[in-house]
């Protein structure tokens, strides 16, 4: 079931929450809302569940417009990121809980019950209460509540967030295993980027109550819409200098780089990735600085070196080594440089593409 | 904003698809509670204010008539249906003067007197049964009981002064306690200490008060502050360790062992950070028990009959032989109240999260 | 001096888990432990005034032959009826459904002494107040100060736990004023219980009170409340359902808006309705705090004075007179050992009651929920 959101926006008293968001999902899409905290994901995902009314836009189901549906017409599962499990009931209670509202009949819920708690792994938990089971198991019970009817959306509020770093990991390939079996079209809201970037079919960032670009993760990394996301994907974060474009050349203190097909402008920032960069010898390459920290995380090293009065990350080999305070030189390994309005964020482009 | 939402016709199949009967029972959207269910709701709730306002407005109309008001059947609106008149507030003020704000006083010296000492005593006591742990052997709680009836057997059946047998009795339990316990093992936890503490509000008052009464006439103590500050501590008590004691559970402990670290004593932490912290706990129980020691009745009738008398008491006795006096006894009864219902007004919120704690985890 | 304030501060550091819990258990032995055994000695004499004092003489269980069988049975038990077979048959269904869960206790394979001991004392003594009551309702019986006590205790209990749940969860819901609501609601458990007694006597009069034109409407412009035994009770009964429902109402209120908001909206999306959802989520989440106030006001109501004897001075004859007010009506006769006697009586009644309640009851919503 395709989902179509048309300028929805939310205010709580006098703040607006949610500014106009306009966003499409495709039937049997999983799309992820991504954003930094507080940026309104809840409170859009809330309405499209019809938790939450809409101040104004209108939300679109289909063909059929739900904006004024409640929810339990609008056939949506969700699950909560507290999971909302109903600690009094066993887990196959819990799971068999919609169809119970529905008059199923006993044994075919039973049936449907061990049917989606084989899915997810779930056959021996059956007479358990929440409160006896991990949180990896929990989770589960959640999902299989929201998959049992066969709802055609579904929600996910951080569902992973309760999680050990290693759990969350398993359960991200376990969902999106079940996602494109079951083929029901997802929203699924995370502040965890690597979440989005692994689980998406396309990815909705968000700032603000603002939807700042809407794409597929590996767009989203390689041709990010403005200094917002190009900063907020990305690990180690983009490095970012403050410069003038003039003549068809980037110049900040410490570096100079080409760009050819740019109009001139004076206030600009410049964006490189440390997978993009290399040291070399101190004069060679477009940057010049010295060594400020190198860091090693395992299979590669961190070296930040301080050029004019930014800090540049550099990702090295595992067997690079080098004293702090060393002047170094760094040079671009392909010419991916992205290029930002410094005030509006907005991404520049050479004029003739 | 919310204006194009709901006035843009066209576009809004979903509602005008709603049947009568939906959009009677149905609410419009999650936010909001169905017409008929609106309607249900603002009734029974009006309905309830005016049975719980009622009783207390005619309190008050009635202290302002006349006898000739009530006598002729009912007058509702003061200046439309009679003249209000003064004269009971007036008599109760003026010519009575100290025979009401005697009780008045000895009931604001009793109730905060004995408030204070129950909820400092009863916050201690729950403090050290969450924070300490206690194991008290069975048997010297037996050899207690067996004393404490010996001393009771000894009083009233030889005749011996209370006073002495209750001393006598003290010094054989603190021997017992000193020299033959070590060798008894079986022993109770803090839970059972807890539950023995509230488990006497179970006791009803009357079974306590004749024994009480005997003790204070013995002493010389019946009708004085002193009888009545004492037993209302005792009868409240169990609901101070009850409430506090979840309230000092909730208070993390790593404050209090940093406080010990840094040097301070037992006392020390629980008056100057366990105490700071429990506030609204402290708020709400204080004034739970204040209420209930302000409005008791039972204990008074019995253990005072004139120099402490109490305004439950004052206004108890206003069933006057000419009957009821309804104007005198409304006053008497408006100026009981309303301190209260002030006071409450200010720290309702404390009160029903005090309540609710206590009911929750109790 | 500053040296014995040191050690002085020492010692009680070193004694401060006694010096902390010793005043309440002092207190408690005094005044509540101390007390109780007194009285349970002069529940078993005879007090009497003698010149320049009183004596007490050890008369055994008389006191108590006198109330369950003797020249106080009227006043304490009522005076029997004939129960009919409709009603032995009602009992023996009773007796049956104890019966069966005492055997279903003994096969769970969790039974002990104790517990066996403690639910035949609970079934025992139920089944009998039971039948008490079969006999003093009937006919020509007529109940005494026990009956009327329980009637206060559980008509009065169930009133205020449905009224006060029914008021809490129309204030749940979000609607316009309900703080408003709320502060009013609260008032009447600050109200001192004398000053209700007078209130609901003057409200309860049928020609001077405010509702005399609808009594007289009615056609009961002469009637006399005080003078029925029924009709006197029920005023009783409003008066301290009138102070206690506030205490339901608040604390229900605060259970149901503490209860987590996304289990419900959990429901709402699987597509529960209204009353599903108060029954599978809501319920289940409140039940404890509902037993707990269930209890607190079983051992409260059980203590009621202050309303029959300002209302109705426990009139007519003994029709409103409570266990309390019975005891405090024999104090003032000098008959010492009777009034402790029914002292006793409310005290086993209130702990067998409240003890059943508790382990058999309460317990159960609690392992349901922890
Ligand atoms: N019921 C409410 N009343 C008032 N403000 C609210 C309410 N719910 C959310 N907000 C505000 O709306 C903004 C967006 O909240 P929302 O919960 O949607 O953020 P989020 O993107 O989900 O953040 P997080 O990643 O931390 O969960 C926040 O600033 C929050 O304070
Ligand atoms: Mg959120």
């Amino acid at each position: 079931m395709q989902v179509s959101l048309r300028d929805i926006r939310k205010s709580f008293g006098a703040i607006e929450v949610v500014k106009g968001l306009d966003l499409d999902v495709a039937d049997g899409e999983f799309l992820v809302l991504l954003g930094p905290s507080g940026c309104g994901k809840t409170t859009a995902l809330r309405m499209i569940a019809g938790l939450e009314t809409a101040s104004a836009g209108r939300i679109y189901l289909g063909e059929q417009d739900v904006t004024d549906v409640l929810p339990k017409y609008r056939d949506i599962a969700m699950v909560f990121q507290s999971y909302a499990l109903y600690p009094h009931m066993t887990v196959e209670d819990n799971i068999g809980y919609p169809l119970y509202l529905r008059k199923v009949d006993k044994t075919e819920r039973a049936r449907a019950i061990r049917e989606v708690a084989g899915k997810v792994d779930l056959l021996d938990y059956l007479d358990r209460y929440p409160r006896q089971l991990s949180g990896g198991q929990r989770q589960r019970v959640a999902l299989a509540r929201a998959m049992i009817r066969r709802p055609s959306l579904f929600l996910m509020d951080e569902p992973l967030s309760n999680l050990d770093a290693k759990l969350r990991g398993h359960m991200r390939t376990e969902l999106k295993h079940l996602q494109n079996e079951l083929g029901v079209t997802t929203v699924y809201v995370t502040h965890d980027q690597i979440e989005a970037m692994t689980l998406a079919h396309r990815v909705a960032i968000m700032k603000a109550g603002e939807l700042q670009q809407l794409a597929p993760p590996r767009e989203i990394y390689n041709d990010p819409a403005n200094l917002f996301v190009a900063g907020f994907i990305g690990s180690p974060p983009m490095n970012f200098m403050n410069g003038e474009i003039s003549s068809g050349a980037f110049r900040a203190d410490g570096a100079e780089l080409t760009c050819p097909g740019f109009g001139d402008h004076a206030n600009v920032v410049a964006g490189v990735r440390a997978e993009d960069l290399r040291i070399v010898e101190a004069n060679a390459g477009e940057l010049q600085g010295t060594t400020y920290a190198i860091e090693l995380t395992g299979n590669e090293t961190l070296v930040t070196c301080q050029v004019g009065d930014s800090l540049v990350i550099v990702k090295m080999d595992k067997d690079y080594d080098e004293k702090i305070g060393t002047a170094v030189g760094i040079s671009l390994t392909n010419q991916q440089v992205f290029f930002f309005d410094a005030e509006s964020g907005v991404r520049l482009r050479p004029l003739d593409s | 904003m919310s204006a194009k939402s709901t006035t843009s016709s066209p576009a809004q199949p979903a509602k005008s698809q709603r049947t009568l009967f939906q959009r009677i029972f149905e609410p419009k959207d999650i936010k909001s509670l169905s017409p008929a269910r609106l309607v249900m709701t603002y009734s029974i709730l009006i309905f309830w204010s005016f049975v719980v306002l009622f009783p207390l407005y005619w309190l008050l109309v009635t202290s302002f008539k006349l006898p000739i008001h009530v006598s002729d059947g009912p007058v509702y609106l003061p200046f439309i249906d009679f003249e209000p008149s003064s004269h009971a507030w007036s008599y109760i003020f003026f010519d009575l003067g100290n025979d009401t704000f005697r009780p008045y006083m000895n009931s604001l010296i009793i109730a905060f007197a004995s408030t204070v000492l129950a909820v400092l005593f009863g916050s201690m006591a729950a403090y050290a049964l969450t924070r300490i742990t206690y194991r008290p052997k069975i048997m010297s709680i037996v050899a207690f009981i067996v004393i404490l009836a010996a001393v009771v057997v000894a009083t009233i059946a030889a005749g011996i002064p209370w006073q002495i047998g209750l001393a006598v009795g003290a010094a054989l339990f603190v021997l017992f306690l000193l020299n033959l316990a070590k060798h008894f093992k079986r022993a109770l936890g803090n839970n059972d200490i807890l539950f023995w503490i509230i488990s006497q509000r179970i006791l009803p008052p009357v079974v306590a008060v004749l024994p009480i009464y005997v003790m204070f006439q013995q002493v010389g103590l019946l009708d004085t502050h002193f009888a009545l500050i004492v037993v209302y501590m005792a009868v409240n008590l169990p609901i101070v360790v009850w409430l506090m004691r979840d309230f000092f559970a909730t208070i993390p402990i790593d404050l209090e062992e940093s406080a010990e670290l840094d040097g301070a004593s037992r006392f020390r932490i629980f008056l100057t950070i366990v105490m700071p912290l429990a506030k609204p706990g402290l708020a709400a129980t204080f004034l739970l028990v204040l209420i209930l020691s302000w409005n008791e009745y039972l204990l008074a009738l019995f253990l005072s009959t004139a120099d402490a008398q109490t305004m439950p008491l004052l206004v108890a006795a206003q069933n006057a032989t000419r009957g009821p006096q309804w104007w005198y006894m409304s006053v008497l009864i408006m100026i009981m109240i309303l301190p209260v219902i002030a006071m409450t007004g200010l720290l309702q919120r404390f009160i029903t999260r005090g309540l609710l704690i206590g009911a929750v985890k109790g | 001096m500053s040296s014995f304030s040191a050690r002085f501060s020492e010692w009680s550091d070193r004694r401060a888990p006694t010096l902390l819990i010793l005043p309440t258990v002092l207190i408690i032995l005094a005044l509540s432990i101390y007390p109780l055994l007194l009285s349970l000695y002069l529940a078993l004499s005879r007090f009497k005034l003698v010149r320049g004092g009183y004596e007490l003489k050890f008369v055994g269980l008389s006191n108590f032959k006198k109330l369950l069988f003797g020249s106080q049975q009227y006043h304490f038990l009522g005076t029997f009826g004939r129960v009919s077979f409709l009603e032995w048959c009602f009992l023996a269904l009773i007796a049956v459904g104890f019966g069966l869960w005492i055997w279903r206790y003994l096969r769970s394979g969790k039974a002990g002494p104790f517990g066996l001991i403690g639910r035949m004392i609970t079934a025992t003594v139920l089944t009998g107040l039971v039948l008490l009551c079969l006999a003093v309702l009937n006919g020509k019986g007529f109940p005494g100060s026990l009956v009327v006590t329980l009637f206060y205790v559980f008509a009065g209990v169930s009133i205020q736990l449905v009224i006060g749940l029914g008021l809490a969860l129309l204030c749940a819901q979000r609607i316009q004023g309900r703080n408003f609501f709320r502060l009013i609601f609260f008032i009447p458990l600050m109200v001192t219980p004398v000053g209700i007694a007078y209130a609901f006597r003057m409200l309860a009069d049928v020609s001077k009170g405010p509702f005399a034109p609808i009594w007289q409407w009615l056609g009961y412009g002469d009637f006399a409340w005080a003078v029925d035994a029924w009709s006197a009770r029920w005023v009783v009964l409003i008066g301290d359902s009138w102070q206690w429902i506030p205490f339901m109402f608040i604390v229900l209120l605060a259970a149901l808006e503490n209860q987590p908001g996304e289990q419900v909206e959990a429901a709402k999306m699987d597509g529960a309705g209204g009353w599903q959802i108060f029954r599978d989520i809501s319920w289940p989440a409140i039940a404890p705090v509902v037993a707990t106030v269930v209890l607190i006001r079983l051992i409260e109501a059980f203590k009621i004075v202050d309303l029959p004897n300002i209302l109705t001075n426990g009139g007519p004859g003994i029709a409103t007179e409570s266990m309390t007010l019975h005891a405090f009506i024999a104090w003032r006769t000098q008959d010492l050992g009777g009034s402790s006697a029914v002292g006793y009586m409310l005290l086993f009644v209130t702990v067998v009651t409240c003890v059943s309640f508790f382990n058999f009851v309460a317990q159960k919503t609690r392992e349901a929920d922890a």
